[in-house]
């Protein structure tokens, strides 16, 4: 106890060894938390809503999705871009045209679309030009007759190309 | 009087090495938890392109394009092709009334081994099904499995390299219809 205590060793009592951490578990958690991340990893960088109500069909596709306009159909409502464009409880009565080909407030809906993704891509030299590409992500539920409506109003309102969303069929 | 110690060696003396495996631990379990509980949902898409119709003359090409039109019928799927345009293949549904998928992929590989640069197809519901059945339709005319015989195909190169896709640009072509 005096030996401590001393005068002549104080100087080695006060260099303190520094506080050693043991990292190994931490490194543990590191790998697997970079093993999570490389697995759900996306490169295409396109974030995709699919609303309530949406059950996507699945698909062997291996293709990654590309930026566009997104259409999002339930049973009941059609969003463009989350926004709501019609809800059959509340839609008004005439919303066909065309024969009934054509659906009145989407075709609205993405001309106003097209022209302001034109407008921003003539006033901005970096922004994207108009692709004319949708993204269709619809209920596996739902019959040809009123995807084909929706298809068609795509193409009369100037969408030349269709991306229908699926889910993978691998993670199953 | 007694020993004093002085204020700053007894803050020294206070200063513990912390622990940290405990938690550690629970952080690592926690994470399992984390990686159990996560759906790695794969989204992925499927491209199609607009029917373009128009009364001027199709452009002159050096090959005939095949034409290959799949028509889903209510109790069948009609394959057939412009060269001449007649029906190449009727494929009756299954016992179970489900499309019999793998005889047409088995029918339309081939047809790849005889027109290997072809990849358009026309794809023409007349029923109307749900959204899902044609998916799989789609996927059927769209992908080589991995089952199926390697096709090759010689590149701008000359070099022999597989082919991955059956007929993978898929038009609908009653949609203006």
């Amino acid at each position: 106890m005096a030996r401590t205590r001393s005068i002549r060793n104080r100087k080695k009592r006060s260099k303190k060894e520094p506080i050693e951490i043991d990292i190994t578990s931490l490194l543990d958690i590191l790998v697997i938390l970079l093993i999570f991340l490389l697995r759900s990893y996306n490169s295409s960088g396109v974030t995709l809503t699919i609303p309530k109500g949406i059950e996507l069909p699945l698909s062997s596709s291996a293709t990654y999705n590309k930026a566009g306009v997104m259409i999002q159909v339930s049973k009941d409502k059609i969003w463009v871009d989350t926004e709501v464009v019609l809800d059959v409880e509340n839609a008004p009565k005439h919303i066909y045209d065309e024969g009934g080909r054509r659906i009145i407030p989407l075709y609205n809906v993405l001309v106003k679309k097209k022209e302001k993704i034109k407008a921003i891509a003539k006033q901005v030299p970096q922004a994207q030009n108009f692709s004319g590409m949708t993204n269709l992500i619809v209920d596996k539920s739902l019959k040809y007759s009123y995807i084909k409506k929706i298809m068609y109003t795509c193409a009369a309102a100037g969408f030349k190309e269709y991306k229908f969303v699926v889910m993978g069929e691998e993670q199953y | 009087m007694g020993y004093k110690t002085p204020t700053r060696r007894k803050a020294k003396a206070n200063l513990k090495k912390i622990n940290l495996i405990p938690i550690l631990d629970a952080v690592f379990i926690f994470i399992f938890f984390l990686l159990m509980s996560t759906q790695f949902v794969k989204i992925f898409e499927i491209g199609s392109v607009v029917p373009i119709l128009s009364n001027s003359p199709p452009p002159k090409v050096k090959k005939k394009p095949l034409g290959l039109t799949i028509t889903i019928k209510k109790n069948a799927l009609i394959v057939s092709h412009a060269k001449p345009r007649q029906i190449s293949k009727r494929i009756n549904k299954n016992s179970d009334g489900q499309y019999n998928l793998s005889a047409l992929h088995d029918y339309l590989v081939g047809l790849k081994k005889k027109y290997r640069a072809e990849e358009l197809v026309i794809l023409e519901p007349k029923v109307d099904l749900k959204y899902e059945v044609i998916i799989h339709i789609m996927d059927s005319i769209r992908m080589m499995n991995k089952t199926d015989d390697p096709l090759f195909k010689k590149d701008v190169d000359g070099v022999d390299t597989q082919i991955k896709t059956l007929f993978s640009k898929i038009i609908f072509g009653n949609l203006m219809s």
